[in-house]
């Protein structure tokens, strides 16, 4: 079992009042506590993606899930998944966040774990890392939005969709385009 | 780099891991339910809401009531000095009042040290009102009857008499009476008549005949007067053609005498006594049963439905709007916020 997850239940153990439920369609009833495990990387990815900023990050996340939590009874499955509406709460505490900043500091290098064993692979790595925030450092806030909605927050472009309000099928070729653009610019690079 | 499969990876890669520190703060944060740190006494939005409506609904509803009353009270003449016996002195004395405060003031301006006398005050009069009544009720036929006995009943309990009365019976049937009440009993009357049947409509009128009073009463001692001084002349005349000439003024006197006495009867009769006409008229939409029971139960029912009705809509009136508005602006300040946030973006 993971340490975390064993962590997280002695301490559940001890709060009186379990956390409600939220009736989700595609999982039936789902704890906050179910949600906030399964959702919480991929919302610091996706915040810390659109803010670059690591310490902001840490405190829209904190206060995208505390927002979630105070409001857990206002969800409603028929509007969209459970994923879609915490992906909406994170957005608009990160709009707000950046608005407020009036900034956009780069992300701050993090120390990711290299699992390439020779230096000739970390070095290919190192390099195809550059490559990729070159080209998305040509992307407009909007695109890296969107671009941070798929592959940080990993939603579908059904719940992108829902969290930006646009139809799915705008949502799909949105996508393809910035991800084109994204394409062309590495290869640009390369 | 050229497939977007490759580049799908990469992206995926790229994606910002949480710190562990992080992590476990806020794991801890969550299973403890993201306790407060302080507690903030914040009513939240729907009992705002509710607060409101109620509100809304309370000064509708204490609207409908004081407006639904069908009582109205109007005055002619000297309506201010006729609503009580007291005031008209009152009156008179706060004239003459003034008129006492304004000499000395407009003097002093011009001698301050020069006290001007104040003027004598003038005779306190009371007044003499006319008081008029008008009184429908509303009763079902089967206790027409038996509220025009106890019409006639509150009369002589309160030493009033029945001038006139027709009551008629039948599908038009009804009752009226002309009453004369005594006017220090008047209101207490009105009051006992008004808890014989519903209450249709009820009004009263006030007329001040002070002057017309005041003026006959002091014709009539001057008649009066002049009377016995022809008296005194008749007694002491010493020829035919006098005698005879006194005799003639003697009957003319006399006759204006009983003039004025009759209209001055009158005068203190209809000040004495108030006029009240009570009409008594059956029931609209009388239900078959009329003497009460289940049929009159439903009737009561339905009564009550058709006003709790009527309020509802007036609730209506002024809530539909309001929420409209909220609306409105609920949804102008939502689209507002979007529409910074996204701005953010730019």
């Amino acid at each position: 079992m993971d340490p975390r997850v064993a962590r997280i239940e002695r301490v559940s153990e001890t709060v009186v009042e379990p956390l409600p439920a939220l009736v989700t369609e595609e999982r039936g009833s789902e704890t906050f506590e179910s949600l906030y495990r399964r959702t919480f990387p991929r919302v610091y990815a996706y915040v810390a993606s659109l803010l670059r900023d690591r310490a902001a990050a840490e405190d829209v996340t904190a206060l995208a899930f505390e927002r979630a939590y105070r409001k857990r009874l206002s969800f409603r499955a028929h509007r969209g998944t459970a994923d879609a509406w915490m992906f909406g709460i994170a957005r608009n505490a990160a709009l707000d966040e950046l608005r407020k900043r009036k900034r956009y500091a780069g992300l701050q290098a993090e120390p990711e774990d290299v699992d390439s064993g020779t230096p000739e692979e970390y070095a290919e790595l190192t390099i195809r890392r550059e490559v990729v925030r070159a080209a998305l450092a040509t992307l407009d806030a909007r695109e890296r939005d969107l671009v941070a909605l798929k592959f940080s927050g990993g939603l579908s472009n059904g719940e992108i969709a829902k969290v930006l309000r646009i139809s799915e099928s705008s949502a799909g070729s949105r996508l393809h385009r910035t991800m084109e653009k994204l394409r062309e610019a590495c290869d640009d690079n390369a | 780099m050229t497939t977007l499969d490759e580049l799908a990876i990469a992206l995926a890669a790229e994606a910002p891991r949480p710190a562990a520190d992080f992590a476990r703060r806020l794991d801890e944060r969550v299973a403890a339910g993201f306790p407060r740190k302080r507690p903030v006494l914040k009513l939240p939005r729907v009992a705002l809401l509710g607060s409101a409506a109620a509100l809304v609904v309370a000064v509708v509803v204490a609207v409908s009531l004081i407006g639904g009353s069908g009582t109205s009270t109007k005055s002619s003449g000297a309506s201010t000095a006729a609503g009580s016996s007291e005031a008209a002195p009152q009156s008179a004395t706060a004239d003459s009042g003034t008129k006492a405060l304004s000499a000395p003031r407009s003097s002093a301006q011009v001698a301050p040290s020069i006290k001007v006398p104040a003027p004598p005050l003038t005779r306190l009069t009371p007044r003499h009102v006319e008081r008029s009544a008008s009184l429908t009720l509303a009763a079902t036929r089967g206790k027409l009857d038996s509220v025009a006995n106890q019409v006639v009943a509150v009369v002589d309990q309160h030493h009033g008499y029945v001038l006139h009365s027709t009551v008629t019976s039948g599908a038009g049937g009804g009752a009226s009476f002309d009453l004369r009440l005594p006017v220090g009993r008047l209101q207490s009357a009105i009051a006992d008549l008004s808890k014989l049947a519903d209450v249709r409509s009820r009004s009263q009128d006030l007329n001040d005949v002070t002057s017309t009073y005041n003026a006959t009463e002091d014709r009539l001692a001057t008649q009066r007067a002049l009377r016995q001084s022809l008296l005194k002349q008749l007694a002491a005349a010493t020829s035919q053609s006098q005698t005879d000439a006194i005799r003639q003024r003697l009957r003319l006197v006399t006759a204006d005498i009983r003039s004025l006495s009759a209209r001055f009867d009158s005068l203190r009769q209809r000040t004495n006594y108030a006029s009240v006409e009570v009409s008594l008229v059956p029931q609209r939409a009388e239900p078959v049963a009329t003497e009460g029971g289940l049929g009159g139960d439903f009737h009561d029912a339905l009564r009550s439905l058709f006003d709790s009705f009527g309020i509802a809509l007036r609730v209506l009136g002024v809530a539909i709007p309001l929420a409209i508005v909220a609306a409105l602006g609920w949804l102008g300040w939502t689209t507002l916020q979007r529409r910074r946030r996204e701005a953010a973006l730019f």
